[in-house]
């Protein structure tokens, strides 16, 4: 199923690679890129994508960037997309261990400003896929009421124990418990 | 061969990537602990250095690895480092790929992807928020006119990313030049 050639797939990974810092919030320049801009997936098969990719073990950009390779591109694309995402910022990094060593620049604050701005699309992307908590495949009205508070109400559980220091080992089953549980009682 | 120092950098960053779940920041002291306490491979200040410089350069936040295994065995270091961290990613989105996507239609399937929406939007809030949280708060030297600004560029980019269509990179820069003329009169 090659939907988008390698050539489109690898020159994606280099703008992000290349070009963005930061967090992991920088899965919503891929979500822009391919729902918004191309139409290569809907909005929910993002969002399963990213679900799926953020559960299994591995660094969440490089995992959303291969997994979503393998959906549109094929073996070859993903390879590529890949060594487009990580390797400008590997080969930048050493040449500024040669340039410049350690020493602080004056471009610091600069960089801190840039690292609050992409902590701000950490925000969009929550903002942007929480919507999702009320759309349903199912049902042209949306997700039941009680249905869609529930989900935010998983979801901010465990931001807020998340944030009080509860450990993952105990967050993670039971909030995918919750979750879970949720989905099966109350049946659309 | 075997006990060659590529080897060794090769494994630990495979390590890594296994049981990385979220960004880097959430397995630095793992690193540290193989880098530094066990290899003995560079010291506390050199990885601290190295982490730092890292934070200004684009790429996925493991852009880190590649430049350890670099100042631990130069280029062929370099060469294992990326491979170490970026491979298995490869391997575990291939394989998740080729066995989620033809069950994905099944209702079970769907239930379960379904429930584990809230649980990693709910984690991913949490972290934007203490990254935000971190970042702003050593923006400039003085923690008052830090926060009042983060909070500033926060606040005016989302709002500028809601009411056009602003390209999410030209909003990074943005709030890095931002950042920069902050700590110009501020700081000084």
């Amino acid at each position: 199923m090659k939907e988008v050639s390698n050539w489109k797939w690898v020159a994606l990974n280099l703008k992000i690679g290349a070009l963005s810092f930061g967090s992991s919030g920088r899965a919503l320049l891929y979500q822009k890129a391919i729902v918004d801009e191309n139409r290569w997936l809907s909005d929910d098969e993002f969002r399963e994508v990213f679900t799926l990719t953020q559960v299994l073990p591995g660094p969440n950009l490089v995992n959303l960037s291969v997994y979503l390779g393998f959906r549109l591109s094929g073996l070859m694309g993903t390879a590529l997309g890949l060594l487009a995402l990580a390797l400008p910022g590997a080969v930048m990094l050493v040449a500024a261990y040669h340039l410049l060593g350690f020493a602080r620049t004056p471009l610091e604050p600069f960089f801190k400003g840039v690292s609050i701005g992409s902590v701000l699309l950490f925000f969009v992307l929550v903002a942007k896929n929480a919507q999702g908590f009320g759309q349903s495949a199912h049902f042209s009205k949306g997700v039941p009421r009680f249905k869609r508070l529930s989900r935010f109400a998983v979801a901010i559980g465990v931001g807020g124990f998340a944030m009080s220091g509860v450990s993952l080992s105990l967050l993670l089953p039971l909030g995918a418990l919750a979750g879970i549980a949720l989905e099966f009682i109350y049946v659309e | 061969m075997w006990n060659s120092i590529e080897i060794k950098i090769f494994m630990v960053f495979l390590k890594l990537s296994l049981i990385s779940f979220g960004g880097v920041f959430g397995v630095l002291p793992e690193l540290e602990r193989d880098i530094v306490t066990k290899f003995h491979w560079l010291t506390h200040d050199q990885f601290i250095q190295t982490f730092v410089l890292a934070q200004v350069v684009p790429g996925p936040n493991m852009v880190m690895c590649p430049m350890i295994g670099y100042r631990i065995a130069g280029l062929s270091g370099f060469i294992a480092g990326f491979f170490g961290i970026y491979s298995m990613p490869l391997v575990i989105m291939g394989g998740a790929f080729y066995f989620y996507h033809r069950y994905r239609n099944l209702a079970f399937v769907r239930k379960l992807e379904l429930g584990l929406r809230p649980l990693v939007l709910g984690l991913i809030a949490s972290s934007a928020i203490q990254l935000w949280w971190e970042q702003s708060s050593t923006l400039l030297s003085q923690k008052f006119p830090a926060l009042a600004l983060s909070i500033a560029i926060t606040v005016a980019g989302i709002f500028w990313m809601k009411s056009r269509k602003v390209n999410a990179l030209v909003l990074i820069f943005s709030a890095g030049m931002v950042g920069w003329v902050g700590h110009i009169l501020v700081d000084g």
